[in-house]
């Protein structure tokens, strides 16, 4: 963690050295290209109170959601919206304008790739009044987890 | 606020999530703002390279379901700031949520509505394709009465904004209008409300005439009126 802020410290710093920015980019990147970095972008969201190490992590996770949606379950990415809001609720007010603006885009982008995200509630409710209902209900689960699991998604 | 928890799984009720922010303190409602301006690019624009197909479905979804309530956000949020109704608000705070209304405002108007402006080499469509369903709002005088307060009452930034946004205001499709009885009154409401607007308003447009921005909208603003009163002289 601290590593990372360290990191991205050095990166918006304007002493930097191009040299050491590509450096430091590349060290970085695994954040934005690799979609098992999700939960540590998200706890350094959480934990951290360094403005540069937020705007990466909210920064990352945008390229992460745009370029590798599909590899992404339902839950996971309401789970990441639903996080960023309430960190806007909580500690927006307080964050630098910079931070805010890249968590609000990345919340702006989650919401339209899954605009038409089929939501799980919804489902599970069709499971439950009556056998005609179940069946279409089960189908259009095993669908959707189907999909969300397949990596060819155009998204 | 801080007590509240967003666990809504529909992203589609956007505009109800933010609600809570707009309802808290001002400078939740700034950010609430930002989403909704943020909100507005993103779904109006293509900006993730998704087939053009895609996107005009998920644009027009939004078109429907939230545009004319963030339009209607966006005036309600610069008449509570007129009417004092939002408390004491420090200096940067006022303009802030007075960037970031007509912003909105602006952004609403501005919306691709039928999916024409998909090439970006025509910056200037001209027309403003209002759907239908707008026309109330959009004939409403509150609504350009509010936007010509702001434009007297704002910073020469802001000003600029209100009056880029009066000028989209003027430019709606003529079919808007059921006939054109109701189309040369609803012109002639903008231009008088205009031109006798009170002098602190032609201060501002001396300040903000020296930037190219503003000849545009009054342009603009000149093209229905003019042919609306070429026809209703012939």
């Amino acid at each position: 963690m601290q590593q990372v802020e360290t990191l991205a410290a050095e990166l918006y710093n304007s002493a930097t050295t191009n040299e050491q920015r590509a450096e430091v980019e590349r060290q970085l990147s695994v954040f934005s290209t690799d979609p098992a970095m999700l939960e540590q972008s998200r706890m350094i969201l959480d934990q951290s109170s360094q403005p540069f190490a937020l705007h990466l992590a909210a920064s990352s996770l945008q390229k992460l959601m745009t370029g590798h949606w599909g590899r992404f379950t339902a839950q996971q990415r309401s789970d990441l919206r639903s996080h960023v809001l309430n960190l806007l609720a909580q500690r927006g007010p307080q964050l630098q304008v910079f931070v805010n603006v890249a968590l609000v885009s990345l919340m702006a982008r989650i919401t339209k790739l899954g605009w038409f995200d089929p939501t799980l509630p919804c489902f599970s409710e069709m499971g439950q009044p009556s056998p005609c209902l179940c069946c279409p209900g089960i189908i259009a689960l095993s669908t959707v987890s189907i999909k969300n699991s397949s990596n060819c998604s155009h998204e | 606020m801080s007590a509240c928890r967003f666990e809504n799984p529909d992203f589609c009720e956007v505009t109800k999530e933010v609600d809570q922010f707009l309802q808290a303190s001002v400078d939740h409602c700034i950010i609430g703002l930002q989403i909704l301006n943020e909100m507005a690019t993103e779904m109006n624009v293509n900006k993730t390279g998704q087939p053009l197909s895609v996107h005009r479905k998920k644009s027009v979804s939004f078109r429907d379901r939230s545009l004319l309530q963030m339009f209607q956000t966006s005036l309600q949020t610069l008449d509570n700031v007129l009417r004092g109704g939002m408390g004491t608000l420090t200096p940067t705070q006022e303009i802030k949520i007075r960037e970031q209304s007509l912003k909105l405002c602006l952004g609403c108007l501005s919306y691709d509505f039928i999916g024409t402006s998909s090439d970006e080499s025509t910056e200037d469509v001209g027309t403003v394709q209002i759907p239908t369903g707008w026309r109330s709002h959009i004939e409403n005088e509150a609504t350009l009465g509010t936007l010509l307060q702001t434009f007297t009452t704002s910073q020469p930034a802001q000003s600029a904004q209100a009056l880029e946004c009066i000028s989209q205001l003027s430019s709606v499709r003529r079919s808007l209008f059921p006939n054109q009885d109701a189309r040369q009154a609803f012109l002639a409401r903008v231009l008088s409300a205009v031109c006798f607007c009170p002098n602190p308003a032609q201060q501002h447009l001396n300040i903000c005439t020296t930037g190219h921005t503003i000849s545009s909208p009054i342009a603009r603003l000149l093209y229905p009126v003019g042919s609306c009163a070429s026809k209703a002289s012939a």
